[in-house]
C-alpha cells in the first residue's frame, strides 16, 4: 500500500503541474494552425514541467520499483526541476529496477513531423546500458523504439534516439519509456536525471541501416500451422557527434514480404503463419531501404503433436501443457547469463503451444512463486522431441530442484534430483515420453527444473511438451513408514550387541547422529510405537562418536533396519581413528536397491566392507544416499543399527 | 611534425592534406558578405562518368600503396588505408563514381589528373555525396604540378572539400603553401543547418584567378583568401585534382569500433572551367 500512496501523492503533483501547461500549449496549436489530425506538441518533460500528458501518464514496468520516479525540484538541465529515476539496489524487495512508460492521458500526437526523440540526462554515477525509448504504450507498442546501451555519465550530456520512420508516428501515445537496472553497478542503487525530454526535427540523422534477424540468414525448421514472430528488427543510425546508434524496433516501422506465401504469410505485425511446405524466405524493409538479414523458413509439413495426456486432471500438476491448467511458471528459460547460451524459439501449431530450445547448453524453467508442493506426486513428465538426428553421445541430464524450507534458490536447504537419459532414450523426429519417478524426499518447494547438455554432446534444437508431475497412484513413494521394522533378536551379552541406535538395546553415547549435515535434518519419530531416525534431505550425513570411540573388534557383523520411499542404492562407510585418534582408515560397502516403502533388514558381515575395516577405533560411521558420490537427496529412515558377533 | 619533415626533404613527393589539426577557428568573420564576382566560365575539362566499369585512364591514374613507396608511410598523416586500383575501391556505377573505402584491411582509393591534366586559375567543381563514420576522411583537392621538383608545402595544395567523418555536417575548404601549413593554414568550414552531406549530393567548388581563390558550397561563397593572406602566392602555375577517402590519421582520428564499412564517395561529375576571354 506505501508505494500506491506515493505514487498517488505524486500523480497529484504531476497533475497540478501539468493543468498550468495544458491551456498555454493550447494556444500555441490554435495559433499556429498546424493542419494535422492530432496535436504535434514536441515536449514530454521541458521548462520545468511535463507538457499535456494528461493525469495519469506514468505507467510503470510490472516487478519494477513503482515508485522509482520523482520529480526532482533542485536539479535541472534547463531550469531547476527534471525527471528523476531513482534506481534501487537489486535486492530491494519492492523492485530491482526501474522502469516505466509515460504515455499520454488524452490526445495522441502527431510526431511524423520529427526525426528524434532528444534528452538531456546524468547520473549519480557512469552507468552503461540505460534503455530509453519510445513507442510503448502498453496497448499495441507498434511503434517501440529504443536504445538499449546508453551511457550516461555523471555531467548533464545531450542524447538522442532517432525515430525510424518518421511518417508512421501520427498518432502516438507512448512518448517515453526507459528501464535502468543495476547490473554496471554492482547491485547497487544510483540517480538518473533526465531533462527536456522532447521530439526534435534535426536533419542530422542519417544512414539508417535496417536488420533483421539481427542481420543475419537465420534458417527455422518448422511446420504447417506454425505461428512465428520476426525477430531481431534493429535499425543502426549515424548521428553528427560521430556516434553510431543502434535501436530495438517494433515490426510496426517494416514492411515484411515472403517470398512464397503459399508457405508462409507474413503481416504488418511481423507474424508469420506457416501454411505449406516447403522453404520461403521471409525479407523486410525500412522506408525502402532493404534490412540486412532474412528469416529463411522450411516447413516439413503437418506438426505431430504430442501425445495427448490422459492422465485425471486432479492428479497433476502441470508446468507446460496445453491439456492442463499451468501452475504459475516464474520462466520457461532463465537467460542466466553468462554462459547460457540456449535460446528460446517456442511456437504454437494449430493451437498447440510447444517449447522450443535452440542453440543449447543448458536452460531452466523456474515455478518457485508459489512454488510447488509435489508431496503427493510420483512422477515427473515430459515429452521430448528431437528434430533432425539425434547425437550419438548425447548426454542429457534433467535436475529437478526443491528449494528447501526457505523457498528461495539456494540458501544452503536445496536438494536435487538428477536424471541422465542417452541417445538411446530418443528416436528422432519422434516424440519421446520421459516418465520420472520422483526420488527427493522433501518435495514440498518444488520450484526449478534445469536440462542440461553433459559431456559435450552436440545436442542444440529440441522441442518440449506436457511437462507436469503426477501421482500414478500405484508404486507412488510414501513419506512415512506406518509400521516398525521387525525387533532384533540378538541377546545384548551373548552377540556383544554394540547399539548405535535401537529401542531393544541400551544405545552408547554419539557426539551427533547427523553431524555436518549438507541439508540434512534429523529428527526421532515414534511410529507403530517404536523410536526410529528419519532423515530428511539426506545425500550424505555422519554419524560421530569421537572423542569416544567404537571398540568392535569383537564383532563381526553390522545390522541396520532402512526405509526408503524410492529403490535407491545406500553406501555405509566406517571410519576407524586408529588408537592414537588420528591413524584413519576407511571401509565401505554399498546396499543396492532398497525395498521401496517398506523396512529392510540387513545383517552384514563386516568382511563384506570392502577392505576388512579396522574396528578398534570407529569414531565415525557415514551414511550416503546412492552408490558413489551422492547420488541424489532423499528421505531414509533408519532403525536398529548396531555391531554384534554371530 | 616528424612525418612534416619527411616530407620537405623528399622533394618527389608531397604529403595529402597537410596535418591540420585545430585550424579552424581562424576563420571568423561573417561570410556574409561573400558574394560571387560573376565570372563568366567556359567548361574545359570533364569527367562525368557517364560510363560504367573502371576510372577512365586517360584521365586518372591510381595511387597505390600506403606511402612507403613515397617514403612517407600513412602518407605523412599515420592514415591506415592502402590504395589500390582494384574495383572493389573505386569503380564506376549508374553515371556515378565510387570511391570505397574498406576494413579488415583498410584499404581505399586515391585518383588524380597529374600527368594527365592539369591548369593555373578557373573554376573547379564536383558533385559529390560523401562517406560518413568516425575516422572516414574523404577531400576533393588539388596540388600544384611542380611537387615533383619543388616539394610540398612550397606546390602548394588547394582542398576544396575535406571533410571529418564524425561531422558529415560539417565541410572545410583550406588553402597550403609556404607558411601555411601544419598548424597554420588558411582554412574555413560550412556547416549544413539540419542536414549532412552524406544524406545527398552537394556542388564544391572553388574560383581561383591570380591573386584569389573563393570557396564554394552549393553556390555559396563562403571562403575568400586574397594573395595578401599569404606571405608567398604560389597558385599562379598549374595544379592536378585529386578525389580520395583515407581512413584514421591525425586529421580525423581511427575509426571506431561500429565505425560503418565500406565507406562510400559518390561523386556525379568533375568539372573545370576557364575564365571567358571578355
Amino acid at each position: 500500500m506505501k508505494n500506491i500512496d506515493n505514487l498517488h501523492n505524486k500523480a497529484l503533483l504531476i497533475l497540478s503541474m501539468v493543468f498550468i501547461t495544458v491551456f498555454s500549449c493550447e494556444r500555441d496549436l490554435s495559433e499556429d494552425a498546424i493542419p494535422a489530425s492530432f496535436p504535434t506538441t514536441a515536449e514530454v518533460f521541458a521548462n520545468n514541467t511535463f507538457v499535456d500528458m494528461g493525469s495519469d501518464f506514468y505507467l510503470p514496468f510490472a516487478n519494477s520499483k513503482l515508485d522509482a520516479f520523482s520529480v526532482d525540484t533542485s536539479t535541472g538541465y534547463k531550469g531547476s526541476k527534471s525527471y528523476r529515476v531513482d534506481v534501487p539496489n537489486v535486492d530491494d524487495p519492492t523492485g530491482n529496477y526501474a522502469g516505466a512508460i509515460l504515455r499520454i492521458d488524452g490526445s495522441p500526437r502527431d510526431l511524423s513531423n520529427y526525426d528524434a526523440l532528444t534528452f538531456w540526462a546524468k547520473a549519480s554515477q557512469g552507468v552503461g546500458d540505460v534503455s530509453v525509448g519510445f513507442g510503448l504504450d502498453f496497448l499495441q507498442d507498434k511503434h517501440q523504439a529504443n536504445a538499449n546501451d546508453l551511457s550516461i555519465g555523471t555531467a548533464w550530456a545531450k542524447y538522442t534516439i532517432p525515430i525510424p520512420v518518421a511518417s508512421k508516428l501520427i498518432e502516438e501515445l507512448g512518448v517515453f519509456w526507459y528501464s535502468a537496472g543495476t547490473q554496471g553497478t554492482g547491485g547497487f542503487a544510483y540517480t538518473l536525471w533526465f531533462d527536456e525530454i522532447k521530439f526534435e526535427k534535426l536533419g542530422t540523422i542519417s544512414q539508417p541501416r535496417p536488420f533483421l534477424s539481427e542481420g543475419q540468414d537465420l534458417v527455422i525448421d518448422t511446420f504447417i500451422g506454425v505461428e512465428l514472430e520476426v525477430k531481431g528488427l534493429k535499425v543502426a543510425f549515424n548521428l553528427t557527434s560521430g556516434i553510431e546508434q543502434t535501436l530495438n524496433v517494433a515490426p510496426g516501422y517494416y514492411d515484411f514480404t515472403s517470398s512464397n506465401p503459399s508457405i508462409a504469410t507474413v503481416n504488418e505485425f511481423g507474424k508469420i503463419n506457416v501454411i505449406g511446405t516447403g522453404t520461403t524466405i521471409i525479407t523486410a524493409t525500412l522506408n525502402g531501404i532493404d534490412a540486412k538479414g532474412s528469416l529463411i523458413i522450411n516447413s516439413s509439413g503437418d506438426f505431430v503433436h504430442a501425445p495427448t495426456p490422459t492422465r485425471d486432471a486432479s492428479k497433476v500438476i502441470s508446468i507446460y501443457s496445453d491439456h492442463y491448467t499451468n501452475a504459475p511458471v516464474d520462466f520457461y528459460n532463465g537467460y542466466w547469463q553468462p554462459w547460457q547460451t540456449t535460446e528460446s524459439a517456442d511456437f504454437v501449431v494449430n493451437g498447440d503451444n510447444v517449447l522450443n530450445y535452440t542453440n543449447f547448453n543448458f536452460v531452466g524453467t523456474q515455478f518457485a512463486n508459489p512454488s510447488i508442493d509435489a508431496t503427493n506426486y510420483s512422477n515427473l513428465h515430459l515429452n521430448m522431441y528431437i528434430p533432425g538426428e539425434v547425437p550419438s553421445n548425447l548426454d542429457f541430464l534433467i535436475s529437478i530442484i526443491n528449494f528447501g524450507p526457505d523457498g528461495v534458490d539456494g540458501g544452503g536447504d536445496d536438494t536435487r534430483q538428477r536424471i541422465s537419459f542417452k541417445a538411446s532414450d530418443f528416436e528422432a523426429n519422434t516424440w519421446s515420453t520421459l516418465e520420472i519417478p520422483i526420488t527427493l524426499g522433501d518435495r514440498r518447494n518444488m520450484a526449478l527444473i534445469i536440462y542440461e547438455n553433459t559431456n559435450g554432446s552436440q545436442l542444440e534444437n529440441f522441442y518440449l511438451d506436457n511437462i507436469y508431475f503426477y501421482d500414478n497412484g500405484v508404486v507412488g513413494p510414501k513419506l512415512v513408514p506406518e509400521d516398525a521394522p521387525e525387533a532384533p533378536t540378538e541377546d545384548e551379552v551373548t552377540n556383544n550387541v554394540i547399539s548405535i541406535f535401537s529401542d531393544a538395546y541400551t544405545d552408547i553415547p554419539n557426539e551427533s547422529l547427523n553431524f555436518t549435515p549438507l541439508g540434512a535434518t534429523l529428527t526421532i519419530e515414534n511410529i507403530a510405537s517404536n523410536n526410529v531416525l528419519k532423515y530428511l534431505n539426506l545425500n550424505f550425513i555422519e554419524q560421530e562418536f569421537a572423542p569416544n570411540t567404537i571398540d568392535a573388534s569383537m564383532a563381526d557383523m553390522m545390522h541396520i533396519d532402512v526405509w526408503s520411499p524410492v529403490d535407491n542404492d545406500m553406501r555405509i562407510t566406517l571410519k576407524d581413528y586408529g588408537a592414537d585418534g588420528s591413524s584413519f582408515s576407511e571401509a565401505s560397502i554399498v546396499l543396492e536397491g532398497l525395498e521401496q516403502n517398506q523396512w529392510k533388514s540387513y545383517d552384514i558381515p563386516l568382511t563384506d566392507f570392502n577392505g576388512s575395516p579396522e574396528r578398534s577405533h570407529i569414531g565415525r560411521i557415514i551414511i550416503q544416499n546412492g552408490a558413489s558420490t551422492p547420488d541424489f537427496t532423499g528421505t531414509l529412515f533408519i532403525d536398529n543399527i548396531y555391531f554384534y558377533t554371530n | 611534425m616528424k612525418s612534416l619533415q619527411k616530407i620537405k626533404n623528399n622533394a618527389s613527393l608531397y604529403s595529402l592534406l597537410a596535418i591540420s589539426i585545430g585550424c579552424f577557428y581562424s576563420c571568423e568573420e561573417s561570410v556574409d558578405d561573400l558574394e560571387a564576382r560573376g565570372t563568366e566560365w567556359n567548361l574545359v575539362w570533364s569527367d562525368e562518368f557517364d560510363l560504367d566499369g573502371a576510372v577512365d585512364d586517360t584521365k586518372w591514374t591510381h595511387e597505390i600503396g600506403d606511402g612507403s613507396d613515397q617514403g612517407i608511410p600513412g602518407w605523412g598523416n599515420n592514415e591506415l588505408q592502402s590504395y589500390t586500383a582494384n574495383s572493389d575501391n573505386s569503380i564506376v556505377e549508374n553515371g556515378v563514381l565510387k570511391l570505397k573505402a574498406r576494413n579488415s584491411p583498410y584499404t581505399s582509393a586515391r585518383i588524380k589528373t597529374q600527368g594527365l591534366f592539369s591548369q593555373t586559375y578557373g573554376r573547379f567543381e564536383a558533385r559529390i555525396k560523401t562517406p560518413f563514420g568516425k575516422g572516414i576522411w574523404p577531400a576533393f583537392w588539388l596540388l600544384g604540378e611542380n611537387i615533383e621538383t619543388v616539394g610540398w608545402p612550397q606546390c602548394g595544395e588547394i582542398d576544396i572539400m575535406e571533410l571529418r567523418g564524425q561531422e558529415p555536417q560539417v565541410a572545410h575548404g583550406s588553402l597550403h603553401g609556404p607558411g601555411n601549413y601544419g598548424g597554420s593554414p588558411l582554412s574555413r568550414s560550412f556547416t549544413l543547418e539540419q542536414d549532412r552531406f552524406d544524406k545527398d549530393f552537394h556542388v564544391f567548388a572553388i574560383e581561383w584567378g591570380q591573386d584569389y581563390i573563393d570557396y564554394f558550397v552549393d553556390g555559396e561563397v563562403y571562403q575568400r583568401i586574397t594573395s595578401n593572406d599569404v606571405g608567398e602566392w604560389v597558385f599562379n602555375k598549374p595544379f592536378f585534382i585529386i578525389l580520395n577517402i583515407a581512413i584514421g590519421g591525425n586529421y580525423v582520428g581511427s575509426p571506431a569500433h561500429n565505425t560503418y564499412f565500406p565507406q562510400t564517395m559518390e561523386v556525379d561529375y568533375v568539372r573545370v572551367y576557364k575564365e571567358t576571354e571578355l
